[in-house]
């Protein structure tokens, strides 16, 4: 009997488990999802529904010769039904009775599977380069290498083109021109730096420069990159305004800040909008890496217009969502409203980490859903987007504390999500002009750098600590290089097999 | 909540987390008191349930020959190079007994018994044995059998009842 046609790409996921589960394992989940779920038990509205799923699922995972068939059709089929892998770990490894609310630690493990990079996406990157009067010297000198480096990066299905502006925009590299590298050379030279800043002016022009050389928006991968190294002046909400048109027409956006002039706060809204990330580049030497790093980073994407959509069950509220890996980043924190949250393009390696926070309060059962995780994305190479479903279901028993064991992984995930929201609290502290406050969270963050070791951060701090005592703020060097330097301190690889 | 009655007497004493005396949830480093299986102190980042003291570091030089020394709560004890030391509550039972008391650094809280395990020092190996203690002894973790010496290395975390203690070398 063929049942192949009856085969789903999320069996697995449907039971909240890994492929490699062993057999006692499946039934166990099994029977707690069964119990949760059961009509006659359950509250939850498509209770019914749900267990039918898990049902097929178990069905055919449960029997051993089905259960073989589905993992080689899995594999396959997986690149085109099932091109993303959702996997967790939790911590602790059980709720426990009689200790009343207490915190559950997720790390959510989001893979894609294999992709051959020859098949990436075609991707078209316009540069969008300040070439205000302060960017003359080293940075510009530095700019256009790294310009000419990733224009050999990029292959001949992709599309470059540069713009710059100072108070105005033109166009160096019209997209789509294909340049050999001694004509880009030359056009490189003819820029100029000289004049003002006028950020929203050069932005509009690098998205307009995309717009004219996209047939749909769907057409691959689109990317503005855009530096800059000083303030713009009476432009910031356009400049907001055009990162939210970016983000709409699903353009991405980063946003590379050059020297201490820039304004970070500006910055960080607009990569907020779009959805993007920004780089601090303290040394003009180091432009070059942090292109080639991104552009390595463009040239293997998965999946884009990711989202995660995170639903609490009865007893549970979530506290926070933090990306963890390959970036450090807070996505929601306890007084968030929404239960859905973007997450950009997912890259093919290193897999998205996101650490979830809960605040559980477990009922007398043994077993407890905590929570239901959704993870949608659009692959490169399909027309379709992908969901897959996990649920975070969690055993309850009476645990002491010596008994508590926490996976490694999210130790050090949750270590970093401290770290982070000791860096924000204090920055949000000089917000609200609690400088007492502040110097107490940065005095805190000092000694959490050197726990990681990361004694540059821990020196600048000490530094920012007592710049603060003395003048109530920070400098501008120092608070750009604690909060960028904050903010790349996302969980390593892992080395072994989960 | 119900209250697990054989669970209690298994435990001997209050079994409460939130117990005022010792909670393993309030911070060693700036006292506030974290939600239950927090691992960082949601106020400082503190690494809930490790001593305040962060001059030991885990990265212990084994070439140091210094005395042997017990951390726990942020205290540090050193304790006297002799042959076999008893970890308990109260004073010893004889002269020749050496006992190290832990109910100053929140040992009764903690369940630790009046004679709760034996350290040893025999040719620069060290060894712990729980002396049939109410709440058990756990090296790294793990429970250990009572009357069962097992080695223990510099480093190492002992848990005697809730009291979680570190070896190491001055």
């Amino acid at each position: 009997m063929d049942t192949t046609h009856d085969f789903q790409p999320d069996f697995y996921h449907r039971l909240g488990v890994d492929p490699s589960v062993d057999g006692k394992t499946l039934q166990r989940q099994y029977r707690l999802l069964a119990k949760i779920f059961h009509p006659d038990v359950s509250s939850h509205a498509d209770a019914h529904e749900r267990f039918l799923r898990v049902r097929q699922a178990y069905d055919v995972l449960s029997d051993a010769e089905q259960r073989d068939r589905y993992d080689a059709w899995l594999a396959e089929n997986v690149q085109d039904v099932c091109p993303l892998q959702v996997r967790h770990m939790v911590g602790p490894a059980q709720l426990r009775h009689n200790v009343g609310t207490q915190r559950l630690y997720v790390l959510l493990d989001v893979q894609a599977s294999e992709l051959d990079v020859s098949q990436a996406a075609p991707l078209t990157l316009i540069l969008v380069l300040d070439r205000s009067s302060s960017m003359r010297g080293e940075r510009l000198y530095r700019v256009r290498k790294a310009a000419q480096s990733i224009s050999e990066r990029l292959s001949d299905h992709d599309t470059f083109g540069i713009v710059t502006f100072n108070d105005r925009p033109s166009v160096v590299v019209s997209a789509g021109a294909s340049m050999g590298p001694a004509r880009l050379r030359s056009a490189l030279e003819t820029i100029q730096a000289e004049g003002g800043t006028e950020v929203a002016r050069g932005l509009a022009a690098g998205l307009a420069e995309i717009r004219r050389h996209r047939h749909n928006t769907r057409d691959g991968v689109a990317h503005v990159i855009l530096l800059t190294d000083g303030r713009t002046y009476g432009d910031e909400a356009r400049c907001l305004a055009l990162a939210r048109q970016a983000a709409d027409a699903n353009i991405g956006l980063t946003l590379f800040g050059v020297g201490t002039d820039w304004n970070d706060e500006l910055m960080d809204e607009m990569a907020e909008q779009a959805n993007g990330t920004v780089r601090f580049i303290d040394d003009p030497t180091a432009a070059l890496e942090f292109f080639d790093e991104e552009v390595l980073r463009l040239q293997r994407i998965a999946a884009r217009q990711a989202e995660v959509t995170v639903e609490p069950a009865a007893g549970s509220r979530l506290l926070a969502v933090r990306e963890v890996a390959p970036g450090l980043r807070t996505l929601a924190g306890p007084e968030s409203r929404q239960a859905t949250f973007a997450l950009g393009n997912l890259p093919i390696a290193p897999p998205l980490k996101l650490l979830l926070e809960f605040q559980v309060t477990p009922n007398a059962h043994n077993a407890m859903l905590t929570a239901n995780v959704d993870i949608r994305a659009l692959p490169v190479d399909g027309e379709q987007s992908v969901e897959l479903q996990r649920l975070i279901v969690m055993p309850v028993k009476h645990v002491q504390f010596e008994e508590l064991i926490y996976p490694q992984p999210i130790i050090e995930a949750a270590r970093r999500a401290s770290t982070l929201e000791l860096q924000s609290n204090a920055w949000a502290a000089l917000d609200r002009g609690d400088v007492t406050r502040a110097i107490e969270s940065l005095s805190f963050l000092a000694t959490r750098f050197l726990e990681l070791g990361e004694e540059q951060l821990a020196t600048a701090t000490r530094r920012e600590l007592s710049q603060l005592e003395q003048s109530g703020s920070l400098s501008p060097h120092g608070n750009k290089t604690i909060k960028y330097g904050t903010r790349r301190l996302a969980l390593p690889p892992a080395n072994e097999a989960q | 909540m119900p209250k697990n009655t054989s669970a209690r007497d298994k435990a001997g004493i209050a079994e409460a987390e939130e117990s005022v005396a010792f909670n393993p949830y309030r911070c060693s480093a700036c006292h506030t008191v974290n939600l239950p299986n927090t691992l960082f102190c949601d106020r400082c980042g503190h690494e809930l349930g490790t001593p305040a003291d962060s001059s030991v570091t885990t990265d212990a030089r084994e070439e140091d020959s210094g005395a042997l020394q017990l951390l726990a709560n942020g205290q540090t004890i050193t304790l006297p190079n002799v042959a076999e030391i008893v970890l308990g509550r109260g004073r010893a039972r004889s002269e020749e007994q050496h006992m190290v008391d832990l109910s100053t650094i929140g040992g009764i809280e903690a369940g630790v018994s009046r004679e709760h395990a034996a350290l040893r020092q025999r040719g620069g190996e060290l060894s712990i044995e729980d002396l049939d203690s109410t709440n058990g002894t756990y090296v790294n973790r793990h429970r250990i059998t009572p009357h069962k010496p097992v080695r223990l290395d510099v480093g190492d975390t002992i848990h005697l009842g809730k009291l979680k203690v570190k070896v190491g070398r001055s």
